[in-house]
């Protein structure tokens, strides 16, 4: 792990915290605030993956800084800093300054880890390289084991960001910003290479799988600039948008750890270009009727080298149709939003909205490198363009100043088009209604119910697949929902929500894949301030999330196996916060457990068949935060903190799996991320 | 080479039409609200200026010079007029009723008895346009929330802070407060990634009031190595990031919504010889232990079909390359 050097904190809180003083010499008059936390804190033991997206996972000391400040001067000069875990991988730091009605600029640091796994293992000598290669004289069958060194799938994120706004006294506002995101480090990335045998040596002739490290230097470079029109009647905004990714690595090649003297290849991300134009706005038409819409055109290019067909071309390598793609989609949204109030009680609301994604990627014959020699299979590219159209209507009426009931109506058409598609056209009819009630002072009600009907053009299912399988996003469906939910105040200083909410999709002419899926959930809060100073809340919450799915073995319409899905979500919390005991200590507590349990359940429809249960997948997550603050003087305090986290998994696709458990794949031998954290901090805040 | 032919979407050409004919044929007419906006709605009481509100609320004033709202120098904001009373409206009767009494004035809050819509007028007086574009008939003004449901005015404002923002929107959305914590997440907890990075709370232009036009817009923004355009495509995931992907949180690995290998399975039941073996291979979890193992632990289908993405590789097709 990476700790932030000192110094730069040092440097830059040192920076702004002079800030106030220098301005407090000008004549005119400055207001500051300004709040810094320094401090240390130490991790009890390793933990790399609570450490995941804070930086915070190697066992030992680490420095704790924050900051804000603000100041504004009388002739609207102002500066703002914000840093957050500047002691840490994880550090954000963002100032912004300028004349407050004028023109302002901001600049911006953010870094991201992400810690996946500490636990992978791989034979390859440079995981983090696109060209993996394979220690002399590797054999899987001898020396895998030997050969296998450890290496961390994780990576870091870094996000730079400048921007400036230009305000006059006209209606007119610029804003233009520009940040660069990149993103380094080690992934994981499954490859498939041929065992040989059998004519030539496609991919698909006894087919050996590898789960390898991927390598990832991607950088994202995006500039957004928009012009703001804002009138009291009519207001509109101009946006430009544009987006340019880059990946320092075109492919990966990889030593084939089943074939030594063969080696393989597939394409990583290509660059690619985003640019977009936008333009919406707002017109009050009458003290009736507003008016809102967006009409926005987009173009997304990408044209990225191609690699060859095989890494080592043979004596039947054939040529390229084109060295790569000069792949362009146009992406146009036009939207068209009405607001009526024809009576003080009633609101009507129309909406028309249209998207179109338009690919003008030309298509070509390309070679398949599958079971046979180069040649023996081709297969053109197919891209993807589509149109969806949607109309919403809406009405609220309020009934009575303690009633209102709002009814809605939404027609959605998709129509896809690509060759051979499975389905040209999807349409889908929603009614939806929720009535309002405060049936109380102190009581609020809520129930909300929807019906919606998806079906479309014939269904055609694609050569080879089973004729009865139905993909779930195109096949048709009943989808109904209903909640409800209360909010109860039975006095000023204790509040009770609860709210549960079902949802039921059924695919009636699925036979094959997805049959059912429904969703209950329920959620109850409680909060409860019985003094100024004290406030404590309570919540649960439940949710399954199941699904049914059918299937054929034998490739018959007639499924021979069923699987059900429930996953299954508690999380439960508790917490208290005490502030101002006798005028100098706050304290305050935080409790979270969370557990989740995904459940599969395969049925063998087949009479006499026997099936071996999967093993649940499961997840605990306890969280217990304490900390309490002392005020020394009105501008400093103590704080000291504990933080406990005890995260628990078992993942039955990763655990108690070694590189070799399985033959023709090479696994990375990891196991799920457990860990037991105990942190202990501090710090002293200075408020000037 | 040729180049697909695709139809022209013809309502496209119709809604383009209507929206420009409303766009530049309507002339704007002024709006009221009924209930009136503030410093408008008692004609009796009229405006006293800033130093009677700082004599006795000078713990707020010097707070409100602290934030944009009390900044004199830029003619947009309360303090370059009537001050205080440019939201709560005119104070003389407050100030004759020694401040017994806010008959005249608005507050902001809802044990307050102000309406939702005189509140919001207020606020809506100035902030119109940008980011506020699609308030009207947004989720939001549908279930009637006033400003002051989400945001402060005198103190720190929890919704625009980072730390914090997340906290008050699970307030409402207790939901996705759960799943911040399920195994798989974006890095929400540590506030890494806030709510309003991907959704406008005051309407969107995309579902779900996201800040993009669609849902793969709103994940190109930060995943721009899956925007492609592809080679060979997956037109699921061309299509909707989430049919695949659950955002707020996840029992499974990378986001998604099941585990592999049964959520390809349901799209892919491949009957033909080939094909068959990756059905019939993963019914029984001893598979696990076998040669079609291959096909259930690791990553499963990926295991093999590494760019469910997309792929660029000119043999690439089945997204194996």
């Amino acid at each position: 792990m990476k700790r932030n050097p000192p110094l730069l904190i040092a440097l830059t809180l040192c920076c702004i915290g002079t800030a106030p003083g220098a301005m407090a010499q000008d004549k005119l008059q400055t207001y500051t605030s300004e709040t810094q936390e320094l401090g240390v804190g130490y991790l009890s033991d390793d933990a790399y993956r609570f450490g995941r997206y804070n930086g915070l996972q190697d066992e030992g000391y680490y420095i704790i800084g924050d900051i804000t400040a603000t100041g504004y001067r009388e002739d609207g000069f102002y500066w703002r800093a914000r840093g957050t875990n500047l002691g840490l991988d994880s550090r954000y730091l963002r100032l912004d300054g300028g004349f407050q009605g004028s023109h302002s600029y901001f600049i911006e640091y953010d870094e991201l880890p992400n810690n996946d796994s500490d636990s992978a293992r791989t034979p390859f000598q440079d995981p983090g390289s696109a060209n993996l290669t394979l220690p002399a004289g590797f054999d899987i069958t001898q020396n895998l084991n030997t050969a296998l060194h450890s290496f961390d799938i994780e990576t870091d994120r870094t996000r730079l960001g400048l921007g400036a706004s230009f305000t006059t006294r006209s209606p007119w506002t610029m804003d233009i910003s520009y940040h660069r995101d990149s993103k380094q480090g080690t992934g994981r990335i499954g490859g498939a290479s041929s065992g040989g045998g059998g004519p030539g040596s496609g991919l698909l002739a006894n087919t050996n799988a590898t789960l390898m490290p991927e390598p990832i230097n991607y950088e994202t470079n995006l500039v957004d600039a928009t012009l703001h029109y804002v009138k009291d009647k009519a207001q509109f905004d101009l946006a430009y948008h544009l987006s340019l990714f880059e990946n320092d690595d075109r492919a990966l090649s990889w030593q084939d750890p089943f074939r030594p003297t063969s080696f393989n290849s597939q394409a990583l991300a290509p660059d690619n270009e985003f640019h977009r134009l936008t333009l919406s706005g707002g017109y009050l038409l009458s003290d009736k009727h507003r008016l809102t819409g967006v009409l926005s055109v987009g173009r997304m290019t990408q044209n990225e080298r191609f690699e060859p067909y095989a890494f080592v071309p043979g004596p039947g390598a054939a040529a390229l149709p084109r060295n790569s793609l000069d792949g362009e989609v146009w992406l146009t949204t036009a939207h068209l939003k009405l607001l009526s109030r024809p009576m003080r009680k009633l609101r009507l609301d129309a909406a028309v909205r249209y998207d179109e994604r338009n690919s003008d990627t030309p298509v070509d014959t390309y070679e398949f490198v599958g079971r046979g020699p180069i040649g023996t299979q081709t297969v053109e590219n197919n891209p993807l363009s589509y149109q969806q159209s949607q109309v919403d209507l809406g009405a609220n009426y309020r009934i009575n100043s303690s009633m209102s009931l709002r009814g809605g109506y939404k027609f959605k058409r998709m129509s896809r088009d690509y060759r051979n598609e499975e389905r040209k056209r999807t349409d889908e009819n929603t009614l939806s209604a929720k009535w309002k009630l405060q049936a109380h002072a102190t009581v609020d009600l809520a129930l909300h119910a929807e019906a919606g009907r998806r079906d479309g053009s014939n269904y055609r299912a694609p050569v080879g697949e089973n004729p009865a399988l139905r993909k779930y996003y195109l096949a048709d469906r009943d989808r109904a929902r209903v909640g409800a939910s209360v909010d109860y105040l039975p006095s000023e200083t204790l509040s009770i929500s609860a709210a549960a909410d079902y949802t039921r999709d059924d695919y009636d002419n699925s036979d094959i894949g997805l049959t059912e899926a429904t969703q209950p959930s329920y959620r109850l809060d409680l909060a409860y301030h019985p003094r100024e100073n004290t406030s404590t809340y309570a919540y649960y919450s439940h949710e399954n999330i199941r699904s049914e799915q059918a299937g054929s073995e034998a490739g018959t319409t007639s499924p021979d196996w069923r699987a059900d899905f429930d996953d299954a979500v508690d999380s439960f919390g508790v917490g208290a916060r005490i502030s101002e005991i006798r005028g100098k200590w706050d304290i305050g507590a935080d409790l979270v457990y969370t557990t989740a349990n995904g459940d599969i359940d395969m049925k063998n429809l087949v009479p006499g068949g026997a099936v071996t249960p999967y093993p649940d997948l499961k997840t605990t997550l306890t969280s217990l935060k304490l900390w309490t603050l002392y005020r020394v003087r009105k501008d400093v305090a103590f704080r000291v903190s504990y933080w406990y986290e005890d995260y628990e998994a078992d993942n039955w696709a990763l655990d108690d799996l070694q590189v070799d458990s399985v033959p023709n794949l090479l696994l990375l031998g990891e196991d799920t991320q457990d860990y037991d954290a105990h942190v202990v901090t501090l710090s002293t805040i200075f408020q000037f | 080479m040729t180049r697909p032919d695709h139809p022209k979407g013809k309502c496209c050409g119709a809604v383009i039409a209507a929206w420009l004919l409303l766009f530049i044929g309507t002339q704007p007419v002024s709006v009221a609200d009924d209930t009136g906006a503030a410093g408008q709605s008692v004609e009796a009481a009229e405006f006293m200026g800033m130093d009677i509100c700082e004599a006795c609320h000078e713990d707020i004033t010097i707070g409100m010079r602290m934030n944009p709202h009390g900044q004199a120098a830029d003619s947009r904001t309360p303090f370059a007029g009537e001050g205080c009373e440019t939201c709560h409206g005119p104070g003389s009767l407050h100030v004759e009723a020694d401040g017994e009494s806010a008959a005249g004035m608005l507050g902001f809050n809802a044990d307050k008895g102000e309406s939702t819509q005189r509140q919001n007028t207020a606020c809506s007086a100035c902030h119109q346009g940008g980011s506020f574009l699609h308030w009207p008939a947004s989720a939001h003004e549908h279930d009637d929330m006033a400003c002051s449901s989400c945001h402060r005015v005198h103190t720190p404002d929890p919704v625009l802070e980072r730390t914090t923002q997340a906290e008050a929107c699970y307030q409402c959305h207790t939901s996705i407060r759960a799943q911040s914590y399920q195994a798989s997440t974006h890095p929400i907890r540590e506030h890494k990634l806030v709510c309003s990075d991907c959704h406008n709370a005051h309407g969107g232009m995309g579902p779900a009031q996201l800040r993009q036009l669609s849902i793969n817009e709103n994940c190109y923004a930060c995943h721009a190595e899956t925007r492609g355009p592809f080679l060979w495509e997956h037109y699921p995931v061309t299509e909707d990031c989430s049919l695949c992907h659950r955002v707020h949180g996840s029992n499974h690995p990378a986001l998604l919504t099941q585990q592999g290998p049964q959520l390809c399975q349901l799209c892919h039941q491949d009957i033909r010889a080939q094909g068959r073996r990756h059905v019939s291979r993963f019914l029984d979890f001893d598979d696990a232990d076998a040669a079609r193992g291959r096909f259930i632990v690791g990553l499963n289908c990926m295991n093999c079909h590494s760019q469910v993405h997309g792929s660029n590789h000119p043999s690439g097709a089945y997204l194996l390359r």
